[in-house]
């Protein structure tokens, strides 16, 4: 009476038992992710050298699960932080409890905030899977993303001088990678952090 | 018209009743109908300058905005009315064309109404891509306030607030057309003692507190409600913590207190509770002389063998403490120990309080601050109110400017009320009892004819170390011959809760006469000196800096007597005891204070005190249990059934509703909101929901027509938590103990009595920012504190051959000095110094019943 459903049961299991295995040996094998995959978090860069971070905390206040903390402060007279009045003082990502969701990402006003495809984050100690500023900072702006053209007017020049940097841009090509490339460097040799 | 004289009004097509003439915003968000607003503020007058409000009225040809709209009878109103919308939508849109938008790194972001009512009420988009009009940002107008011109809506409230409330025009809108702007004169900073307020109305981020820049943003605030703990005025409060570290405090409205308003020191002076320096353990002096950190268990056993001592300690009790704490203490000192010698006066010493009992019930204010407002006569016999009680300034100024109260000042020096009182009477720095008398029978050159009734006699004890029985006798003479009401101003956030608990040397709690009356702050010194007193209890006190006689305070804490502390700082009489107990601050306890017109109100704590600091009431009681005696107390709760059994006068004291543990939730809710019910009557019902622990905790966030602004809701809060004050009777008991009759009669004139030559009498007297222990760990107001001076009668100045500004020299305790001269309306022979400067503390030079003073060309 069962045995139409006890067979069908016992195809799939048979299917997938000789389906093509999606597990790799990890950590010899490394699987490359797809490349929107969201990982650990870097912060950008203006091309002047200037941090991107305003020091917000908009980031802050949108992440569900309260793992950045910012503090923020006043760019004193002299050398700056970054363009605004405001800075990131202090500027923390907490690792065990960050769920990778982007909205910090996706809050943030001044795209300082980027998400890398590097998911290898885990350490010895609590304090280390808390990333610090200069940990996150990146020593080199990272260029990506530039307003469609749905976004501006096509009548607005701002568009023109974009046209211009992107093919600027298209030259320098691969600096993304580049970026993620240096990262991993960073933490194949030891995540500060982490072992601290 | 309603039978009962009201106007029938539909809002929305709801009808309301309301008194005919009030204004129509208000009457709207009564019944839960928020019309957006920028320039309207319920503590100001309306001006109707940024046309967010725009209305329908019913018969008018033009939308009107009902911030300036009076309602009338059979007025019908529709706020979303299509015409209505989109006249609030093209305001915001033009609002928006000159705005900056940096929202991301403004202070105010996240508890914007310019924020929140774009979302609610603003079109969505701009149509505006030209450049916008720039200024310098971040101007800093004063160590206190940050200008940001670009973001400012030109709504005229910091304008009007400075104008009216203040009444010091330092900030205006200069310029015309697109160019006008907030700024302050001539680039003179923004020096007003109010100056805080402004940037809590300021409906935008243009002004924004320098304190507090880019410490915090709103959503990572926790806040409670509580009250200031340095003056007698008790303006309620916000506390804002982040991260376990107090950042900001702002006015919780109360219109029976503060109403919108706080002063700069109440608002700013908040640094100290996270300072580094609190104390957090409890010290034990070692045999060898130092202190050593140790365990509550052996502070409590060393504090408990020197208590042991019955009527040979004595108990001193600082201004700061809560009623609570009061109670405490009076228990601890006058049960378990068993002295009679407790005292809570230090730089009010032998400020004869109970005097008032001649009055009335009670050894307090029997007026209220609202009284002020319907007085047609106020005397006003004291310190400078702007200085000591700065909001009780503002309120006096309102009844005079708004009321039309007659403002008699009787003061031996200038002082702010001067400028809009109706008389001045100036006096010796000792005659004030002379011409108050005067006001009585119409003796002397006083404007007795102009007093009339209802009258509010005001009196606080101005100059530290004067004996004030002649002067207060004086103002009870005066309100008892008008049979009006008394504003007794003793100085700090917790005096009048010491003296209801009986804190006090004569008096025992409900104001009944101590069967034996103990000794006070001077006498318990003197004794402690004398090796009298083989104990000293100081909880909250710091009789060295404050005592008007510091070289007798640092005897009698150098003598043979044992000192125990309770402290929230290292203070000089912290270094000088023996235990010393860390005490929790004001802002990390529960508890409540009393304010000058007897008011009850609650504080809520937001933080944890450091380390394992605690209420002074649970020291006290720890303290007991340590003596054998246990008082089962174990919160806030079961000290206050302590209380009611035992103080008759707060016996009745309804503490669910202090506390304010059920009240409704808030209106503007849509779902929520049933019409008619008013907020007072929701207050009353009291009925369900809970309090909200933060002001953002109990916002509903929704958009739509009725979304609450942030500083909206707070003042909803706020009418939630009016306070009590304990009832009381008219009728006193004439005079009855401690302190005699007024014997000291009439004295000739300071001027007659001084020689060339001659020593000055010294008259002092607090400002508002000073060296005070709290008050200084504020660096901002530590900047803008005056620089130590004196003043002097113009021609006392000339006979020294000096002249305004120049330096004299003075000598204190044996050293000269060199001090700047200020030429003031003071009387001749007189030399007024500010009580506790940088570096030069009046008490250094009060000595004895006459302190004088030699100043000399240097
Ligand atoms: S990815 Fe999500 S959880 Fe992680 S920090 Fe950002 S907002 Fe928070
Ligand atoms: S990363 Fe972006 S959102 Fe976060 S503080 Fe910096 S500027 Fe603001
Ligand atoms: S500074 Fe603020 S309060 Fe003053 S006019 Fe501008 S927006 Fe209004
Ligand atoms: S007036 Fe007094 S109670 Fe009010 S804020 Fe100022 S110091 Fe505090
Ligand atoms: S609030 Fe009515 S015009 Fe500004």
């Amino acid at each position: 009476m069962a045995l139409p459903e006890i067979l069908t049961g016992m195809r799939t299991v048979f299917k997938n038992v000789y389906k093509k295995k999606e597990t790799t040996a990890y950590p010899e094998v490394r699987r490359q992710p797809f490349p929107r995959f969201k990982g650990r978090h870097i912060l950008d860069r203006h091309p002047d050298g200037l941090e991107k971070c305003i020091g917000c905390e908009l980031c802050a206040g949108a992440c569900p699960a309260d793992a950045i903390l910012v503090v923020g402060a006043d760019n004193e007279p002299g050398p700056r932080f970054s363009p605004g009045e405001r800075y990131a003082q202090v500027y923390q990502i907490n690792y065990l409890r960050c769920i990778f969701c982007g909205l910090c990402v996706e809050a943030c006003p001044t795209e300082a905030l980027l998400m890398t495809t590097e998911y290898e984050i885990s350490g010895p100690s609590r304090e280390g899977l808390v990333f610090t500023k200069d940990q996150l900072i990146v020593d080199e702006p990272i260029v990506r993303h530039w307003p469609t053209e749905k976004e501006y007017p096509p009548e607005h020049n701002l568009l023109k001088e974009l046209e211009a940097s992107r093919s600027e841009t298209d030259a320098v090509g691969g600096a993304r990678n580049a970026g993620d490339q240096r990262l991993k460097s960073t933490a194949a040799s030891g995540r500060g952090g982490a072992q601290s | 018209m309603t039978g009962n004289g009201k106007a029938e009004v539909t809002i929305n097509g709801t009808k309301v009743e309301a008194e005919p003439g009030r204004i129509l915003i208000d009457v709207a968000e009564e019944m839960g109908v928020f019309v957006p607003r920028f320039c309207y503020h319920p503590g100001l007058k309306s001006v109707a300058v940024c046309r967010m409000c725009l209305v329908q009225v019913e018969g008018q040809g033009k939308l009107l905005p009902a911030c300036a709209t009076p309602v009338a009878d059979g007025m019908s109103v529709n706020t979303v009315d299509e015409q209505a919308v989109d006249a609030q939508k093209g305001m915001l849109e033009f609002l928006l064309i000159n705005h900056p938008l940096d929202c991301p790194i403004c202070d105010r972001g996240g508890e914007c109404p310019l924020q929140d009512q774009t979302y609610a009420h603003g079109p969505g988009s701009s149509r505006y891509i030209e450049p916008k009009r720039t200024y310098e940002k971040a101007l800093e107008i004063s160590d206190l306030v940050v200008l940001d011109r670009e973001r400012c809506v030109l709504c005229w409230r910091c304008v009007r607030f400075s104008d009216e409330i203040a009444g010091d025009q330092f900030i205006q809108l200069v310029d015309r057309g697109p160019g006008t702007q907030i700024l302050t004169f001539n680039d003179e900073p923004f020096d007003s003692y109010f100056s805080g307020n402004t940037i809590q109305i300021c409906p935008v981020g243009a002004l924004t507190s320098k304190p507090y820049r880019f410490v915090s943003r709103p959503w990572d605030l926790k806040s409670a409600p509580s009250v200031c703990a340095y003056c007698s005025v008790g303006c309620p409060l916000t506390n804002d913590v982040r991260r376990g570290e107090l950042v900001r405090t702002q006015a919780l409205p109360n219109e029976n207190v503060n109403d919108f308003w706080t002063c700069d020191k109440g608002r700013f002076g908040y640094h100290y509770v996270s300072s580094q320096d609190r104390l957090d353990t409890p010290l034990v002096r070692q045999a060898e002389g130092a202190f050593e950190a140790t365990g509550w268990g052996e502070a409590l056993a060393t504090a408990a063998e020197h208590l042991g001592k019955g009527a040979r300690v004595g108990v001193i009790a600082g201004g700061h403490l809560t009623t609570e704490d009061a109670y405490a203490v009076a228990r601890l000192a006058k049960t378990t120990v068993g002295t009679p010698h407790v005292d809570s006066r230090i730089q009010d010493e032998g400020a004869p309080y109970e005097l008032a009992l001649r009055l009335g019930s009670v050894a307090g204010s029997t007026a209220t601050l609202n009284d002020l407002a319907g007085a047609r006569t106020i005397v006003w016999v004291g310190p400078d109110p702007k200085e000591v009680l700065p909001v009780l300034y503002l309120r006096l100024r309102e009844a005079v400017l708004d009321h039309n109260a007659k403002l008699i000042v009787v003061a031996p020096r200038r002082m702010s009320l001067d400028a809009f009182a109706t008389h001045v009477v100036r006096c010796d720095p000792a005659g004030e009892a002379r011409a108050v008398k005067g006001l009585v029978d119409g003796s002397e050159a006083t404007p007795a004819g102009d007093v009339g009734d209802p009258l509010v006699a005001c009196w606080g004890p101005s100059s530290p170390g004067r004996d004030e029985t002649a002067v207060f006798a004086a103002v009870i003479e005066l309100a008892a011959a008008h049979g009006s009401k008394l504003l007794m101003c003793p100085p700090h956030a917790g005096s009048q809760g010491l003296i209801d608990m009986g804190v006090y040397p004569s008096l025992d709690a409900s104001y009944v006469d101590a069967s034996t009356p103990g000794m006070t702050t001077r006498e318990m010194l003197e004794a402690a000196a004398a090796g009298e007193l083989d104990t000293l209890l100081i909880v909250g006190a710091d009789p060295i800096a404050d005592f008007p006689d510091a070289e007798l305070a640092e005897r009698a804490l150098a003598g043979g007597a044992a000192v125990i502390v309770v402290e929230i700082l290292p203070t000089e009489t912290v270094a000088r005891g023996d235990v010393v107990f860390p005490s929790a601050a004001y802002a990390e306890r529960d508890g409540t204070f009393t304010n000058l017109e007897r008011r009850l109100q609650k504080l809520e704590p937001v933080m944890p005190p450091p380390g394992s600091a605690t209420e002074p009431w649970k020291i006290c009681a720890r303290l007991a249990a340590a003596l054998g005696e246990d008082w089962g107390w174990t919160g806030f709760d079961s000290v206050w059934q302590d209380i009611k059994a035992n103080v008759a006068s707060h016996a009745a004291i309804d503490v669910e509703r202090l506390a304010q543990r059920a009240p409704a939730p808030a209106p503007f809710n849509e779902s929520g909101y049933e019409p008619g019910t008013s907020q007072a009557g929701s207050a009353a019902a009291g009925a369900g929901g809970t309090y909200p622990t933060g002001h953002r905790s109990g916002a509903p966030f929704q958009t739509g027509q009725n979304w609450p602004l942030s500083w909206e809701l707070r003042a909803f809060e706020a009418k939630q938590r009016p306070g009590l004050i304990p009832a009381h009777e008219p009728g006193g008991r004439g005079s009855s103990n401690g302190r005699g009759e007024a014997s000291s009669g009439p004295s000739p004139a300071l001027a007659a009595r001084r020689k060339s030559g001659d020593p000055f009498v010294l008259y002092t007297g607090r400002f508002i920012y000073d060296e005070g222990a709290m008050v200084s760990r504020t660096s901002a107001l530590r900047a803008i504190q005056k620089k130590p001076f004196i003043e002097m009668h113009p021609e006392d100045v000339k006979e020294l051959g000096l002249s305004d500004g120049d330096e004299a020299a003075i000598e204190v305790g044996g050293a000269p000095r060199r001090i700047r001269i200020v030429v003031s309306d003071i009387s001749k022979g007189a030399v007024f110094m500010p009580y506790d400067q940088a570096g030069l503390r009046a008490n250094r030079l009060l000595k004895g019943d006459q302190p004088t003073v030699v100043v000399t060309t240097p």
